[in-house]
């Protein structure tokens, strides 16, 4: 019996060590899904840190440069607009009006998106001039789709 | 169409519980005759259970909208191949794919499994999962729904889903490894049942374990491969839900492979055993649960679809009963004998399971934390790649030293001596190398270990094999080609071993290059322009479109380093989505990969992306040869006589 406990404590002893390197890297690399709201009350929690905004493209903002390949437009949760840049091409199905999800980070005043995630929806229809968009239910959406 | 369909389950279904209860009686008052009615059930429940695979493929084939399946994702314009696929292009269909193939291993378990007290339980259990399959496929996952005012044609298939010949053939390979853990499952649970917890039905189910385990390799191989081809990204492994479902049962089938040995040479680790083959089959019940319930996209979606819930009591409900009737035996799960020494195949092996095993709940765990910080705290958060990274790499590194120096070590105790002859050639060889490697431009720390490893891997096992045929050199003069044919036909599952374990060698190489060198870079080209990118001479000369029956096919005409390739992208009719179809330039020693983006209205103006990935063919190779390795390890040892025993039997005749 006396061999199998100093075994068992070799065994406690490996799995302590694979049980901190999977907490810390867990609490260094959980992604959280915010809307630009979320990320101006706390912005010391979520500096230079990876984060997905979620936020609706405001019309009229986006510009794509095809010679540079760099896209910049505006999100908006319909109270807090945060200008965003993306360094790639927008996706196919990339339009004004519609909900998307960037990920990156805050990089001197402006957010930097490496990733940028559009959510196929059959509901999508693009916003005729001058119509109030219903910027909390576009939301929603995208976050249940995360 | 639809009713015929759902019948035939049903009569399935019936067959199946009938089957289910007449193995169990059969079981419990030993009564052959039952047994023999509960065997030929289950022919005559493959036979239902094909009838209605036959059904759906002919509803498939003739368009027949009026079966919910088809109407919701086949299209008639399809190309034959694509609607063939489509029966497991989408749940219903996969499910029913999944009760079928159970069906097929439990008839051909009742016709050539060894008679003995344990095949009747073991029929009982098969009859008892497929009998909740076939339960599904009658009831909320049913894919016969009649469809009342049929429309004109289906929605046609997932795009992503018929882009690449390799969908026909990875989630069919997924689905035979899954379903092929159920037999050492059902195995296990006879065992426990009976009282025969000795290695007895290890070595029965050996082979099938092996065979499950290599279509499991081969499916998440390919579907790597499938990624690769079909998602433009240059990547092949995302760390999605999906993806991780499939590895968790792997992480423990391989486990459980590895520890079985210990049982049946040590007769130790009874009990551990049986949770290993547990917790394998009822991942594959978890992970089709994570994936088809939605609750790892949000646990709001948990009560969205009626699948979901279901597979959840039927995993509770396994589980329940698997530990009830564990703990009602607990008192014969007893080793015989005990660990000699750490330092021997055995601990080896130990080790190895908790390596094993902790990959396995690292990936549960990673899958599942964004679910219980949502349930918790209200926030959405997701955990991507460098989790995993974080975690798997030490781990992965673990496992490969550990693959090392298993072989190496004795059954029981290895001396000092023994480990010496065998390990330090190969250390000192493979720390030359790694350090050869960091000289030569490698800094990354894991890409240098696992060179270093690598190279110890080999080193070690050509250093056996070597001592191996030095051995029967000297003890009977065999030349050194015959003598390697001989050790091969004798111990099968060694050398078949030492080549799955090359074959993992291989593909850390590949995931350890690719991962660290690959670059990627998005250039904007005018007609006509041309530029180097990566190294790599590029003109592109035009935009070509082609209209087919099901899709619209647009791709960019480039010159690279000489010859025409055609990045496209493939816009389905029926569908809102585009799948890129991307240009490779293969090399043994990395592809270049060519994404065609965008372009604006007439095609003067393209965005191209390119991706230059080192060694990433080599994660395919590898998973070729892990799996002719573990074919290897199927064959039967021949103990083959040698030249000099043969002409000694002879001359023992003639005198």
């Amino acid at each position: 019996m006396k061999g199998n406990t100093k075994y068992l404590i070799g065994a406690v002893v490996v799995l302590i060590g694979i049980g901190i390197i999977l907490t810390s890297s867990l609490q260094n690399n959980l992604v959280f899904f915010i809307t630009p709201s979320e990320f101006s009350r706390e912005q010391e929690k979520y500096a230079n840190r990876v984060i997905r905004l979620g936020g609706v493209v405001e019309p009229g903002s986006l510009k794509f440069n095809r010679q540079t390949l760099e896209v910049t437009f505006k999100i908006s949760d319909g109270t807090t607009i945060m200008p965003i840049s993306h360094r790639g091409t927008p996706p196919d199905l990339f339009r004004e009006g519609m909900g998307v999800t960037v990920q990156g980070k805050l990089e001197n005043n402006a957010f930097k998106s490496d990733e940028l995630l559009v959510r196929h929806s059959e509901e999508y229809r693009a916003p005729k001039p001058g119509e109030k968009l219903d910027y909390r239910r576009i939301i929603d959406a995208i976050k249940d789709s995360q | 169409m639809s009713w015929f369909g759902e019948i035939t389950v049903l009569i399935a279904l019936v067959f199946c519980v009938f089957g289910a209860i007449t193995a169990w009686r059969a079981a419990t008052t030993l009564d052959a005759r039952l047994e023999l009615t509960a065997r030929r059930t289950a022919g005559i429940t493959l036979l239902f259970s094909s009838a209605g695979l036959a059904i759906l493929w002919v509803a498939l084939l003739t368009n027949d909208t009026s079966v919910r399946y088809v109407a919701n994702h086949s299209v008639s314009t399809s190309p034959l191949w694509v609607k063939i696929v489509s029966l497991w292009g989408a749940l219903e269909g996969s499910l029913l794919l999944w009760a079928w193939i159970l069906a097929v291993f439990t008839a051909v378990l009742a016709w050539v499994a060894k008679p003995d007290a344990l095949r009747p339980y073991a029929l009982a259990i098969l009859f008892f999962v497929l009998a909740f399959f076939l339960g599904v496929n009658a009831s909320v996952g049913s894919p016969f729904i009649e469809v009342p005012i049929p429309p004109q044609d289906g929605r046609g298939p997932n795009a992503l889903l018929q882009n690449h010949w390799m969908m026909a053939v990875h989630p069919v390979l997924m689905y035979i490894g899954f379903v092929g853990l159920t037999v050492p499952f059902a195995y296990a649970m006879a065992a426990l049942l009976t009282g025969r917890v000795g290695e007895a039905w290890l070595v029965q189910t050996r082979r099938w374990t092996t065979t499950a385990w290599i279509f499991l390799s081969a499916a998440i191989i390919s579907g790597g491969w499938w990624s690769y081809e079909v998602l433009g990204w240059g990547g092949y492994w995302a760390w999605d839900p999906v993806e991780n479902a499939s590895v968790i049962p792997w992480f423990f089938a391989t486990a459980f492979m590895h520890s079985l040995q210990i049982q049946e040479r040590r007769r130790m680790l009874v009990g551990w055993n049986m949770g290993l083959i547990v917790a394998a089959f009822t991942s594959t019940l978890l992970g089709t649960f994570l994936t088809r319930s939605g609750i790892v996209q949000s646990v709001h979606a948990f009560a969205a679809g009626a699948i979901g819930p279901v597979f959840f009591g039927f995993l509770v409900l396994v589980l329940v009963l698997t530990l009830g009737i564990g703990y009602q035996k607990l008192h014969l799960i007893r080793d015989e004998h005990q660990l000699d020494s750490p330092v021997s195949r055995e601990g080896a092996f130990l080790m190895g399971n908790l390596l094993f095993s902790s990959y396995a709940a690292m990936v549960l765990i990673g899958t599942l934390f964004p679910v219980f910080v949502e349930a918790f705290t209200g926030a959405k958060s997701s955990v991507g790649p460098p989790f995993f990274n974080a975690v798997g790499v030490p781990l992965g590194l673990g496992i490969l030293a550990l693959q090392a120096i298993g072989p190496a070590l004795g059954w029981r105790r290895a001396t000092g001596d023994s480990l010496r002859d065998s390990l330090t050639i190969p250390a000192i060889l493979a720390v030359i190398l790694a350090i050869v490697g960091f000289g030569l431009g490698a800094r990354e720390w894991s890409v240098v270990l696992t060179v270093g490893l690598a190279f110890f891997n080999i080193f070690v096992m050509v250093r056996l094999t070597d001592k191996a045929i030095r051995s029967r050199q000297k003890a009977i003069g065999q030349s050194w080609l015959a003598a390697i044919g001989d050790l091969v036909n004798a111990f099968p599952r060694r050398y078949g071993a030492y080549i799955a374990h090359f074959g993992v060698v291989v593909i850390a190489l590949g995931i350890a290059f690719s991962g660290a060198y690959k670059t990627e870079q998005e250039v904007s080209f005018k007609i006509g322009e041309n530029k180097t990118v990566l190294g790599h001479d590029i003109t592109y000369l035009r935009l070509a479109g082609e209209e087919q029956p099901d899709r619209f096919v647009n791709a960019a005409e480039i010159i690279l380093d000489g010859q025409s390739f055609f990045p496209a992208q493939n816009q389905y009719k029926t569908q809102q989505m585009n799948v890129a179809t991307p240009a490779v330039q293969y090399n043994f020693l990395g592809d270049f990969y060519v994404i065609f983006l965008s372009a604006d209205e007439k095609g003067s103006q393209v965005a191209l992306k390119f991706i230059n990935s080192p060694l990433v063919s080599w994660i395919w190779f590898g998973g070729l040869i892990i799996v002719i390795g573990a074919g290897l390890t199927l064959i039967p040892a021949v103990q083959v006589q040698t030249s000099r025993q043969k002409s000694e039997v002879i001359k023992g005749v003639g005198a």
